[in-house]
């Protein structure tokens, strides 16, 4: 699906559409299961965590990861990552794996981000930035994934929805 | 240090949304971090980029033999820099040129860009170092 076959045909013929239609053909339980693992599990909170990371589970490791580098780190002692902040320029979203596997990793970016004073939150609700339901071909479930996520970024009136991935 | 360093263009972020002149703000912002004269392109590169193998659901599909087989030119592509480390501007590329780097012993380290942005300005944290090879674990602690 990486459309490179696009960039490089003289006919710009769209072969990762065919893909897509017939992924799209193909019966739910053929699929990758992994794949609609995924998905399923983004289906079933407002935060669309394909890993299933709840409201709160989100929350507390945000808020901890932050602590700990305020706590520890010369010149970042007023570090903030900011949840559901109304009315910021942009809205970030993160990827799943953070947040669950390696929160860590999240603190560069809330650091670059602190240096240059953006002006910007995460939300409680539509912070995941994967979309499993694409790649399952279904129209009806990747358009609700979006559209959820669409609405947490309207409903704080964020100005630009930045995705990490 | 004299340490080499590619960069990966993301298909999601280059290809597929904002074309060739993001390509362009990526490689400033690379150059401005390691330094010019340890900046090495991949060939091809932006627009033109190969993908890293690992996308449109691929990571999670359960067929990892296959995967890693797409992800053989990439590897490739990335050996022929000589660079020591890949930089991955995007979470799905960053798993699966890892994943191949491991897998055909490639010796080569994978990073994301906010790591290597954060180390060039001395404020990147003792935790935050995962993916940095023995060379740089310990630069600016």
């Amino acid at each position: 699906m990486c459309q490179r076959c696009i960039y490089v045909c003289p006919m710009k013929i769209d072969i990762p559409q065919l893909v897509f239609n017939t992924r799209a053909n193909w019966a739910r339980d053929k699929k990758p299961k992994g794949i609609m693992g995924s998905c399923d599990m983004a289906l079933k909170h407002d935060t669309c965590s394909a890993m299933g990371a709840s409201e709160e589970d989100w929350r507390f490791v945000v808020e901890d990861v932050a602590g700990e580098v305020r706590e520890n780190q010369a010149g970042f002692e007023n570090l903030e990552a900011p949840m559901d902040k109304e009315g910021a320029e942009f809205f970030l979203n993160q990827n799943s794996r953070e947040p669950v596997t390696e929160p860590d990793e999240m603190v560069p970016l809330w650091k670059i981000l602190h240096l240059v004073g953006a002006d910007w939150t995460y939300g409680s609700k539509g912070w995941a930035a994967e979309n499993y339901c694409m790649f399952m071909a279904e129209n009806h479930n990747w358009e609700h994934i979006v559209r959820v996520k669409a609405k947490a970024v309207d409903d704080l009136k964020c100005r630009v929805w930045l995705n990490t991935e | 240090m004299q340490v080499k360093f590619t960069v990966q263009d993301p298909c999601q972020l280059v290809r597929k949304s904002f074309g060739d002149p993001v390509a362009e703000d990526l490689r400033f912002v690379v150059r401005t971090a390691v330094g010019e004269e340890n900046f090495i392109d991949m060939f091809p590169n932006r627009s033109n980029n190969y993908c890293c193998g690992g996308g449109g659901g691929f990571l999670q599909s359960g067929f990892p033999d296959a995967r890693r087989q797409y992800g053989r030119l990439k590897f490739e592509q990335i050996m022929a820099t000589g660079a020591a480390y890949c930089i991955t501007p995007c979470h799905n590329c960053h798993a699966q040129i890892h994943d191949i780097g491991e897998h055909y012993e490639g010796g080569y380290h994978t990073v994301h860009l906010w790591t290597i942005l954060c180390l060039a300005l001395g404020i990147l944290g003792e935790n935050e170092r995962t993916y940095l090879g023995p060379d740089l674990a310990e630069v600016g602690l």
